[in-house]
């Protein structure tokens, strides 16, 4: 919000301090100040000039060549303005000035002849929107004088950001106040009297109100004989100023208004008034209205509108219609000034997409006392910018006037929470300096007293103060408690520990599991990711997502974004495409991140369900290219490696690995693994249809997704230790040849079963196809650690084992052994 | 041929011996021949030595021991220059072969790393949990009761403009709360107090989501909030800790702290801390004020407080939030929000 503060301190002439001053009080107490304008400086070496002459430019019928004295020189300028006379005193901005609107003056040719400096415009200047015409100065201002001093243009204009918590201070009355009680003034009044004249504005014009639920008040005028036209030059300046659209002197009365007292108003043509009257009542279904933005509207039975006897002219608190608004024909005006129900404005607000200075108001809540001063303001304002007469009595239909609390505060309560020491006495004063009323402890009927005695007694040292009309969000001892600490200011509040700050660390923090895979993986090679969690229909078909399970948003973004992710593989793949169009010499990747999935469960709980994941993907080299490097790229058993190493950090054991289908996933190696039954993870590499699908080319992108809540809820103990062994192993090596579709975890498994328990370790350390194998088969190769812990075995013993094991390999597994 | 070890023999094969010695130079195989020459077993002094035997018996002592102190000195010399040779011939092939040291190492794997926003969630936790702060976390989804209902936030309330909420959509045929996207860490505020109770300590760094796409909003992004409750905790004790914290993030510097307002809180404040670029003095980064909007706190809400069942009269406590993001683009520089979640390597390497 824009505010002159030229305009607070004819509210609060008491106000001396300075702009900058003022800029951080604003600022401590709770307005932050987003910026700060000064006129003055903007304006700065714009002057006074004088037209010594004018004659017609040779070459060009709407120009003319001025000669403007600047108080030492005299300076050829060419001006297209219509009213530029000899004898005026103009405003005058020299050659090498870059004026408020942006432009920078050189000395140059016009049509010819050479021009120095410009007479400006209101609007080039920027002190309001009037661009028909140069501005005219006092006959009187001596030429060479800054322009600023001579108009009256030295004003500082703030930007304020108001927190919706404070729809009081949206005015400059409203900021007047906070400025009095933080500078220790008075607090401003309003003065609003309108000069009646004539007939009984009852006998003119009628108002209803049909749902006094929504419309708690309505007030209404009634000014007769106006003429609408332009609004004067200080109006247009000041609404300039605080960035309003000057419109007619009418309406910018209201807009003064509004600005002033934070109060919306809105004049009605009065002869557009069907019935000359007013009726406040919801719409009916498919009612239709005109808007003054120029759009039309469809209503619905939820929105409150003004109407007359026959059609809406009003959306309430939003916006007035084309129907009735004030034009250049307009005599009679109806002016309104009302409460409405700040929920029931903002939904229609918010259901029609409109934002307006009155809804914004409206639905933070307004002044209730505020309505009939409001109202008699403007009617007065109206009169003096567009003559006409108020006629007699204000229309005002109204419920009963919502009830302000009495508030209690115990200065040891507030001494405590802010952590200073309040007395009373502070206490009482930072309160009624902001409009609060110190009254009488309220008298509770007896059934309460007793129920709530000892409630009541914690509040014997209390103070109770009203709470006044336009204050709405004083309900509570603390609210109150933040008053007192917001004036006084926050500087001197202490910076203290709590008590027992640091005692509470007495054990090393719980696992985080985020935080070690992150860290392991990033070790290992990888850069983490961070992608926007949003994924499109697209992206769930190409992976052969749940769609039916997916979760969607109702607002989304765009179509890309419409669905939350349920799996981290479409951003990895995404994330690929991206660095692959970056560099597209560089294949070689490797990228995780940890991330939640959202699905939806069968059937559907109270929220999604989540699950944190770790998404991993390689590509291109196996080791970074070097001058003696080799240029071997990865394969799925580097990927495994990658989630074995995971594994084995969060201790997880008893894991199984299978053959996993997976629409993403090649075939040929699509895996997933598990424990107990419980899918940890699924990896492999990338199917090449759906490398096609998001444009990856180059070497084969191998991808993994593990479920990190569930390894990390398998995570292990911590190991025990067992002695070192004192005694040697027996080592045997077994080579065979076995058909390729048999797995080396069944031949570990055969081997385990089979051998005698002394068996410590199977280790398989070759495989072979090719020359000297017969087709269809593979060559394996094995090596078996044998060990007792209190002997040393015998070679009959281990020769015994082996046998066993030569034997389960043939007969199970149909492996033809070669050595052993 | 045996001559007796007299002075002017002994003399004689001394000097020759040394003549011998310095042609040899660092010839090892000369230097070795000069051994077995004069120490050898048919050596020269080896001959003389034998001699002394043969010498009249008054005068075997002395002869005997001017041989042996010529054959010890001589044998030192000797020893003393094979030494130094072969020491030089091993310093030699030690040297032989250098290697280029200024070609790159062999890396074993590629280089990885930790998202700036992991690092600075890292680093802040870490400061938290010195504190005293234990880590707390919730659901990306909410429901709008945890991310604004208990949090204070009315219905139909312009406070909920604040935070542009994406709405989720309820799967077909079920009935449930509305839900959002959490448009705050807040809501675990909530979550932590229902399942714990007072007193409390925690923080919760996470994802948090608006319904904003600029230059300067990501539809996603992360915040951090905190939460201390327990019996006497004032404002005081909520700048005591966001002080510890922001210098141990920040460095020592100036903080302040103004009001503001949250629904969740009362009285609420923003808190600033000295601009970490300019120290104060005023720059573009901090727009001339000396001071950078670092985070969000305040009392929490009595109402806040009710919701969770918590005793708001015995009870008192802080909150704060602060958004991660932009601590992590201040802490490297980063100039565009967007670069954050575009998984471009270029940029992640950087960091």
């Amino acid at each position: 919000m824009k505010v002159s503060l030229a305009w607070i301190r004819e509210i609060l002439v008491d106000l001396k301090a300075t702009p900058a001053t003022i800029a951080k009080r604003l600022d401590g107490i709770g307005f932050e100040v987003e910026a700060i304008e000064s006129q003055e400086s903007t304006l700065d070496g714009v002057i006074v000039g004088e037209v010594r002459a004018l004659i017609p430019h040779p070459d060009a019928d709407k120009l003319r060549i001025a000669t403007v004295f600047d108080g030492e020189a005299e300076h050829t300028v060419v001006c297209g303005a219509p009213n530029v006379k000899e004898g005026q005193k103009i405003a005058f901005a020299p050659a090498g000035l870059t004026i408020p609107n942006g432009m920078t003056l050189e000395r140059r040719k016009i049509r010819g002849v050479e021009s120095s400096g410009m007479i400006c415009s209101e609007a080039e200047l920027d002190i309001s929107d009037e661009s028909d015409g140069i501005l005219v100065t006092k006959p009187r201002a001596k030429p060479g004088k800054a322009l600023s001093r001579v108009e009256d243009l030295r004003d500082t204009v703030y930007e304020l950001g108001v927190t919706p918590n404070r729809p009081d201070v949206l005015s400059h009355h409203g900021i007047a106040r906070e400025l009095a009680a933080a500078f220790g003034l008075a607090q401003p009044k309003v003065s609003a009297r309108a000069r009646e004249a004539g007939a009984l504005a009852s006998t003119l014009a009628k108002i209803e109100i049909k749902d006094k639920n929504r419309c708690r008040k309505y007030a209404g005028r009634v000014i007769m004989g106006v003429k609408v036209g332009p609004s004067p030059l200080w109006v247009k300046r000041r609404l300039h100023r605080i960035g309003v659209r000057s419109i007619s002197n009418v309406v910018d009365a209201t807009n003064l208004v509004l600005m002033e007292l934070g109060h919306p108003l809105h004049a009605f043509d009065l002869d557009k008034l069907d019935g000359k009257k007013i009726v406040v009542r919801t719409a009916k279904a498919g009612e239709k209205i005109q808007l003054l933005d120029e759009t039309e509207r469809t209503l619905v039975e939820e929105d409150l509108v003004i109407a007359d006897a026959s059609k809406p002219v009003a959306l309430a608190g939003v916006m007035g219609g084309a129907n009735s608004e004030v034009t250049d024909g307009t005599t009679d005006i109806l002016l309104e000034s009302a409460w409405f129900d700040p929920k029931s404005v903002r939904r229609t607000a918010r259901r029609h997409a409109l934002h307006t200075e009155a809804s914004h108001r409206f639905e933070r809540g307004v002044d209730w006392e505020m309505v009939e001063t409001a109202l008699d303001r403007c009617a007065q304002m109206i009169v003096e910018l567009a003559g006409g007469q108020v006629r007699r009595g204000r229309l005002v239909e109204e419920k009963s006037a919502p009830k302000q609390p009495v508030v209690p505060i115990r200065a040891a309560r507030a001494s405590m929470l802010i952590g200073r020491e309040f007395d009373k006495a502070e206490v009482k004063k930072s309160l009624t300096s902001l409009g609060l009323r110190p009254v009488k402890r309220p008298s509770t009927t007896k059934k309460k007293a007793t129920k709530k005695k000892s409630k009541a007694d914690r509040y014997a040292d209390a103070m109770y103060f009203a709470v006044p009309s336009w204050r709405l969000d004083l309900n509570l001892e603390e609210d109150l408690i933040e008053e007192v600490g917001r004036i006084k200011g926050y500087d001197n509040v202490p910076a203290l520990m709590p008590p027992g700050a640091s005692a509470v660390i007495t054990a090393a923090p719980p696992p985080d599991d985020e935080r070690e895979v992150r860290t392991l993986l990033a070790h290992r090679g990888f850069f983490e990711c961070i992608s926007l969690a949003f994924d499109a229909e697209k992206d769930f078909t190409n992976l052969g997502l749940d769609l039916d399970r997916a979760v969607e948003l109702e607002n989304p973004l765009g179509e890309q974004t419409r669905l939350m992710r349920q799996s981290l593989v479409p951003a990895m793949l995404r994330a690929a495409r991206l660095n692959q169009d970056n560099l597209p010499s560089v294949t070689d990747l490797a990228l995780f991140e940890v991330g939640r999935t959202f699905v939806w469960g069968t059937p559907p709980g109270d929220l999604p369900v989540e699950t944190t994941r770790v998404g991993i993907l390689r590509r291109g080299r196996r080791v970074p290219q070097g001058w003696s490097t080799g240029d071997a790229t990865v394969d799925t058993f580097d990927l495994k490696a990658t989630i074995e190493s995971v594994l084995s950090a969060f201790r997880v054991d008893q894991t199984t690995w299978h053959r996993h289908e997976a629409t993403w996933l090649h075939p040929r190696s699509g895996s997933r693994v598990e424990r107990e039954g419980r899918t940890l993870g699924r990896f492999g590499e990338l199917h090449p249809d759906v490398a096609a699908a998001y444009g990856l080319d180059g070497p084969s992108v191998f991808v993994a997704e593990l479920d990190l809540d569930a390894i990390a809820q398998a995570r292990g103990g911590l190991p025990r230790f067992v002695p070192l062994p004192r005694l040697p192993p027996a080592q045997r090596d077994l080579s065979f040849f076995l058909a390729d579709e048999v797995t080396a975890g069944d031949v570990v498994r055969v081997i385990r079963g089979a051998a005698a328990e002394t068996l410590e370790d199977v280790s398989l350390f070759d495989v072979y196809k090719g020359k000297g194998v017969p087709d269809g088969k593979k060559s394996l190769a094995v090596s078996l650690t044998y060990r007792a812990p209190d002997r040393t075995l015998t070679d009959d013993e281990v020769r015994a084992s082996q046998t066993a094991v030569i034997d389960a390999l043939t007969k199970e597994l149909g492996a033809d052994v070669r050595t052993g | 041929m045996t001559e007796a070890p007299t002075q002017e023999v002994l003399q004689t094969v001394e000097t020759q011996f040394r003549a011998e010695l310095t042609e040899a130079g660092r010839d090892v195989d000369a230097l070795q021949q000069l051994r077995s020459a004069f120490f050898g077993p048919k050596g020269r002094l080896t001959q003389l030595l034998k001699s002394v035997g043969k010498l009249p018996p008054e005068q075997r002592r002395e002869a005997g021991q001017k041989t042996n102190q010529v054959k010890q000195s001589l044998q030192t010399a000797l020893d003393e220059v094979l030494e130094a040779t072969q020491a030089e011939a091993r310093e030699k092939e030690l040297r032989r072969n250098r290697e280029d040291l200024t070609l790159p190492g062999r890396a074993a794997t590629h280089a990885g790393g930790l998202h700036p926003v992991t690092r600075v969630i890292h680093e802040m936790t870490d400061i938290f949990h010195r504190i005293g702060f234990e880590v707390a976390g919730g659901p990306e989804v909410e429901t709008d009761w945890y991310n604004f209902g208990a949090l204070n936030f009315p219905d139909d309330h312009p406070a909920r403009d604040m935070q542009d909420t994406f709405f989720v959509r309820p799967p077909d045929g079920a009935s449930i709360e509305k839900l959002v996207l959490r448009t705050h860490t807040s809501p675990v505020q909530i979550r932590a107090m229902e399942a714990q109770g007072a007193p409390i300590r925690i923080v919760a760094p996470g994802r948090v989501y608006r319904c904003d796409s600029d230059p300067t909003h990501s539809p996603m992004f992360h915040q951090i909030e905190g939460l201390w409750v327990d019996e006497g905790i004032s404002l005081a004790h909520l700048r005591g800790v966001l002080t510890s914290f922001l210098n141990a993030m920040f460095g020592e510097r100036g903080v302040r702290i103004r009001p503001s307002f949250f629904p969740f809180v009362e009285p609420g404040v923003e808190v600033d801390v000295e601009c970490v670029f300019c120290d104060g003095a005023g720059c573009n980064v901090c727009k001339e004020t000396g001071w950078m909007e670092i985070l969000g706190a305040g009392m929490v809400h009595p109402n806040v407080l009710a919701a969770c069942k918590i005793d708001a009269e015995k009870y008192t406590g802080f909150a704060f939030g602060l958004g991660i993001d932009r601590v992590a683009m201040l802490r490297w520089a980063i100039d565009d929000l967007a670069h954050l979640f575009r998984s471009d390597v270029r940029f992640l390497k950087q960091i």
